[in-house]
């Protein structure tokens, strides 16, 4: 039943992209409410530094989205502003968003950019805003706790990463496979092929690329601010290959020494 | 310096140097393909970043040390073992990638052509005139040394050429985003700068946002539109 749909699901090139939007946007949903969730469970646990940077990502991401709102509808009065600003502060806007992409609603006289502009901008402040550097908290405490870390912290951390994956992903197809684009720019755009089953194919390589790279990057800043900076760890490995490289050449001179003894 | 985006003066620079930055955490972080084009963050950049992460991910994990004494700290074993498993994950995907995708486009993510040059390349290279129109859309700092005069006389050219033919592209949207300065024919400017059209340059001035991505400016019905178009018409029928 489940091939079934997913079957039909590919056949129909729209319900295919309707069926990524509103996955991006029910996993930035949730992935926003395990964020404060995790937020205040480093507060109860007083694990104030990790609380204090979900929290100020928060604040950017809300705000940098706040601003975008009132830019798009200051023009169509203040009751069409204050609903605006109520559903970005109740963080629903992924939703809303995919909702107006799919419905195709145009942009209204007065408003700034069509609908699948302030998508991609509200996208784009997610990953920068919220989901790097919430990947990079969360990394650091379940680090920071061991074995203990709770499978509410591992489930917020998945959907972070999960969250920065997929919109990415969804982005380059989607940019990609745009006529319009492919039009103006042929040498650059068109590099996703064109059956239905190759794209998907490339769409999940997009998506683990981007999944590994944001936990290696991730994992990376842990450890380097564990051991305090680049610098620091470059210094250890150069220490540790300066001598093993000692070492070697050591061991070359017992060799030439057995040797010369030898003869 | 300057990004893409025709917006010059303080406002551009600023816009510039927070799109840079946006566009080169958002790239890095998420690693989205899409940034290999030249006006982003371009192909090797993008390529030598997910060198540069895997190699520093290794010399981080390798300087790890183990808190001695206490019993829930992570190992180095478990640190080496996660960061190898990301780092072969990152290498896999990226080759599966590679192999997956129209083989015509592999040599976009090992390109090191800037910015200008692929404007100058799009223009020189005669995809189309849509493709080439495209040049007004950027700004004009990219492209107006090298190949400013070139722009010029093909618009001379071609302008009354579309106005005959009137090809779809070439709306009242098309004609409000030639520059003023790049037609220096007055008869010509006169015939593509109908009222419609100053108006449309009219409220994008007044719009950020319209003037970064130069927009076309959503304009109602209204009933005077009819005679506007009689007026175009009238317009067409003396310059033919």
């Amino acid at each position: 039943m489940l091939k079934g749909l997913c079957r039909r699901i590919l056949a129909d090139k729209q319900m295919w992209s309707k069926a990524k939007l509103f996955a991006a946007a029910a996993l930035s949903m949730i992935n926003m409410c395990t964020y404060i969730l995790m937020m205040f469970e480093f507060m109860r646990e007083e694990k104030t530094g990790f609380a204090h940077i979900m929290t100020g990502s928060i604040f950017v991401n809300l705000g940098l989205q706040l601003g975008m709102v009132i830019f798009q509808n200051f023009k169509l009065g203040w009751r069409k502003a204050l609903t605006e600003v109520l559903i970005a502060l109740t963080c629903i806007n992924p939703g809303v968003d995919a909702f107006r992409v799919a419905s195709e609603t145009e942009i209204v006289e007065g408003q700034t950019v069509d609908p699948k502009a302030e998508m991609a901008f509200n996208k784009s402040v997610e990953l920068f805003a919220e989901a790097s550097p919430g990947t990079v908290a969360q990394m650091a405490a379940i680090m920071n706790t061991g074995s203990n870390t709770s499978s509410n912290a591992a489930f917020g951390f998945a959907c972070c990463v999960l969250t920065a994956a997929l919109p990415s992903s969804n982005m380059s197809i989607d940019w990609d496979t745009s006529k319009k684009k492919r039009k103006t720019s042929p040498s650059i755009y068109g590099y996703v092929p064109d059956k239905e089953k190759e794209k998907v194919l490339v769409f999940s390589f997009l998506c683990f690329l981007s999944a590994f790279n944001l936990l290696t990057r991730a994992l990376t800043c842990v450890l380097l601010q564990l051991k305090g900076g680049v610098g620091a760890c470059g210094e250890s490995t150069r220490r540790r290959a300066s001598s093993l490289l000692r070492r070697e050449s050591a061991e070359e001179r017992h060799v030439v020494l057995d040797a010369t003894l030898r003869g | 310096m300057w990004y893409w985006m025709p917006l010059y003066g303080v406002s551009g620079g600023g816009v510039s140097f927070i799109a840079r930055l946006v566009v080169k955490v958002i790239g890095d972080w998420a690693s989205i393909v899409q940034m290999r084009h030249p006006p982003e963050t371009g192909g090797f950049y993008f390529v030598i970043s997910l060198l540069v992460t895997i190699t520093i991910g290794i010399v981080a994990a390798d300087g790890f040390e183990e808190v001695e004494g206490e019993e829930d700290t992570l190992t180095k074993e478990t640190v080496m073992k996660t960061m190898t498993t990301c780092c072969v994950g990152m290498i896999v995907s990226f080759v599966a990638l590679l192999c997956s995708m129209k083989k015509a486009y592999i040599h976009t993510l090992l390109s090191t052509k800037t910015e200008n040059k692929h404007l100058h390349d799009n223009f020189t290279n005669n995809e189309g005139d849509e493709a080439m129109f495209n040049i007004f859309t950027v700004n004009k700092h990219k492209w107006r040394k090298v190949i400013g005069s070139e722009v010029k006389a093909w618009l001379y050219t071609n302008i009354p050429i579309w106005l005959e033919e009137q090809p779809a592209w070439f709306n009242e949207h098309a004609m409000s985003v030639i520059p003023e300065d790049n037609i220096d024919d007055p008869e010509i400017l006169a015939h593509i700068r109908t009222r419609n059209v100053q108006e449309m340059i009219q409220e994008r001035r007044g719009s950020f946002m319209g003037r970064a991505l130069m927009l076309p400016v959503p304009t109602p019905k209204r009933g005077d539109e009819v005679e506007e178009e009689v007026g175009k018409a009238d317009a067409e029928v003396v310059y033919r």
